[in-house]
């Protein structure tokens, strides 16, 4: 090809490459899936699925875990299995026990062993006590962000709220299966 | 060992011109291409081929959209293109031109897209390497990998690994070339410098686990500079390495900038090396400081546990996936470690054709699919496996017939040695080694050469050099061995680490 025709070669695609990208918007629009990058479903205690008794919520950071209905003893009990983050062990206890007494719950002077902490509100029934079990994760960092783990013995709950995130284990964290 | 170099020598006496059998590869591949085009005709997009897709669709409308002189969907670029930053775009951008024209395009179509992209890189790189390296090593990188089934398969992917490979190895007979140039007290010329930044850029964002071997070219070719040249054009040389730093630099700032901006920490490439430690080698009961939920595939179980402790705390995910990642390696033994690594290796290097299963319709392959299929496999370990073995040979011996043999030993070992990281820090899948594809034949191809001339002559008649030549050899000559040992080394060791 000579030099020339090159040159109009050249210009003629950029001119081709442009009228296409200024026409595009009329060709429709894209539509990606995002299927990679999903949406991120908000906690479901913060939603209020199956809410705490008394309508009591943390006021720490916390990552929900597990939350499901076991069999103890033959009695039903909901196990409430999170983590919580940028405290320690005392104050993580410390304030789980603070949210609970906001609600009218008072802590046990000797809480039986294993349970850091035993709750109940006067005039409760026996069955509506809830129990806290709060462990440092062993192996952190005092810059590590997740901490430590809390388990909530509590009475069985149910769905409160029709939010449609409410059928997400992803949010509630009730997986169906073992896990 | 012998019957093998007799039998090539044998039939590389019976070929035509190197020309000539040039294009009757390229010709063969396209009629490859062809031939495996159908079993790939209506596969959708598998796994990560998704987001690249997605990241494509949103380039698309932001091009669409400041060509209309409206404002882009920023949340839909950063949703698609930059997502977790587990890959870098060089596969979106290369898709884009598709989304434009064709918004909705549909999977035959994206599929033909793919092979014919590929295959104008291929013919590009081709050009290339016959410019720099001769006739004879650009038909050779035609007939491997470009002849594997399963490599042609993979061109019609979009998986940036296969391309990666096709721009490395026009980045390796760059280099070489300016070897050359630079023995002759030649600095490189500005558009050089221009082009190995651009070709550079272009591998790292096709895939950007190729940092490492980038990062060792570079050092390679400016140690190179500083070790031939002398006085002002050894200045020169460096800056035109500065130039091509700049041009790299450059380039790669506006995916870092977009990335560390969506994802609120300091990001360069991507975010996958802590997660991806964690997996591979970590304790996956751990990962989420326990377990992770039990739902989703491997790689979201960590990304949703991450997302959910920044948005409580306020931190970066990306700082939260490094923690968790600490936290799962704690406990991790040498033993384990060793274990997973030869794992990883076998994955790498023992299973080529594992994505012929993978890219199939939906509904599963019909007879002549699964025939096809059979084909592709069969046909691919055929010419796999020699390729291979000749490879890992080379790694283990050196090539002194000629200074030119001496280098491109050197930097294939190098370059190879750097790919070859892959195994120790990642999960492997079966289509990572396509990045090292070409270097596995100039490696092959080098050492069977080498087998051939030494056992022709009894004393190897070798070129007369000169000055910084003549040097440069004497140089080469116990780097080459130390790469060869590090190489055996490196395998005993984790041999024994295993047991």
């Amino acid at each position: 090809m000579t030099g020339r025709a090159r040159r109009v070669g050249t210009l003629a695609g950029i001119a081709v490459v442009l009228a296409v990208l200024l026409l595009s918007h009329r060709f429709g629009r894209a539509d990606p899936t995002g299927d990679y990058r999903p949406v991120l479903v908000p906690d479901g205690l913060a939603l209020g699925c199956y809410p705490l008794p008394g309508g009591v919520t943390f006021d720490f950071g916390y990552q929900l875990r597990r939350d499901g209905d076991v069999e103890v003893d033959g009695e039903k009990r909901r196990v409430l299995f999170a983590q919580y983050d940028e405290m320690d062990e005392d104050e993580a206890l410390a304030a789980i026990v603070d949210d609970f007494a906001e609600a009218g719950f008072v802590a046990s002077e000797r809480p039986a062993p294993p349970y850091d902490a035993v709750l109940r509100r006067p005039g409760d029934a026996r069955a509506d006590v809830v129990r806290a079990v709060v462990e440092p994760l062993p192996g952190v960092e005092d810059d590590t962000i997740v901490r430590g783990t809390f388990e909530l013995d509590l009475p069985v709950a149910e769905l409160a709220s029709d939010a449609p995130d409410c059928d997400d284990p992803s949010s509630t964290k009730r997986w169906d299966e073992d896990s | 060992m012998t019957a093998a170099t007799d039998l090539v020598t044998r039939v590389a006496a019976r070929m035509p011109r190197p020309d000539v059998l040039l294009l009757w590869l390229l010709g063969a591949h396209v009629m490859l291409k062809l031939l495996i085009y159908p079993l790939t005709m209506d596969a959708p997009a598998y796994n990560d081929e998704q987001q690249y897709y997605d990241g494509a669709r949103a380039l698309s409308n932001l091009l669409r959209d400041t060509f209309a002189f409206t404002s882009p969907d920023s949340a839909e670029l950063e949703r698609n293109v930059v997502a977790s930053g587990w890959f870098m775009p060089g596969m979106a951008i290369l898709m884009t031109p598709l989304f434009v024209v064709i918004p909705d395009a549909a999977d035959p179509l994206c599929r033909a897209y793919l092979g014919l992209a590929n295959l104008l890189v291929l013919l590009w790189a081709v050009r290339s390497v016959r410019q720099r390296l001769g006739s004879g090593y650009a038909a050779l990188f035609v007939a491997f990998p470009a002849l594997l089934p399963s490599w042609v398969l993979m061109s019609f992917t979009a998986y940036g690994d296969p391309l990666s490979g096709v721009v490395l190895i026009v980045l390796v007979a760059h280099v070489v070339d300016m070897i050359r140039k630079m023995r002759a007290s030649e600095p490189p010329a500005w558009k050089e410098a221009l082009q190995l930044g651009l070709l550079a850029i272009a591998v790292l964002y096709l895939r950007s686990s190729t940092s490492i071997v980038l990062a060792v070219l570079g050092c390679v070719t400016l140690v190179a500079a500083l070790v031939l040249l002398k006085g002002a054009q050894r200045w020169r040389a460096l800056t035109a390495a500065g130039l091509a730093g700049v041009v790299f630099v450059m380039l790669l700032a506006p995916w870092s900038i977009a990335a560390s901006k969506a994802l609120d920490t300091r990001v360069v490439t991507t975010t996958t090396v802590p997660i991806s430690l964690a997996n591979t080698f970590g304790d996956r009961e751990q990962v989420c400081f326990g377990k992770c939920d039990p739902d989703s595939y491997l790689w979201f179980r960590p990304l949703r546990y991450a997302r959910e402790v920044a948005r409580v705390t306020g931190e970066s995910e990306v700082e939260v996936e490094k923690q968790m990642s600490d936290y799962a390696l704690r406990d991790l033994e040498r033993q384990e470690y060793a274990r997973q690594a030869w794992w990883n290796i076998g994955s790498y290097f023992f299973i080529p054709a594992n994505f012929t299963r993978y890219i199939a319709p939906e509904e599963g392959r019909g007879p002549v699919g699964q025939v096809g299929q059979g084909i592709v496999w069969v046909l691919t370990y055929l010419l796999y496996v020699p390729v291979l073995v000749l490879m890992l040979l080379s790694m283990l011996f050196v090539q002194l017939r000629s200074l030119e043999a001496q280098i491109l030993d050197t930097l294939t070992k190098v370059a190879l040695l750097a790919l070859f990281v892959q195994p120790f820090v990642h999960i492997a899948g079966s289509r990572y080694w396509t990045t090292a594809g070409p270097l596995f034949v100039v490696a092959a191809a080098g050492f069977l050469r080498e087998s051939h001339v030494r056992r022709s002559h009894a004393h190897p008649v070798r070129e007369r050099l000169d000055g910084t030549d003549a040097r440069l050899s004497q140089w080469l000559k116990p780097i080459q061995l130390t790469l060869s040992g590090v190489f055996g080394l490196v395998i005993v060791v984790l041999g024994l680490m295993a047991i």
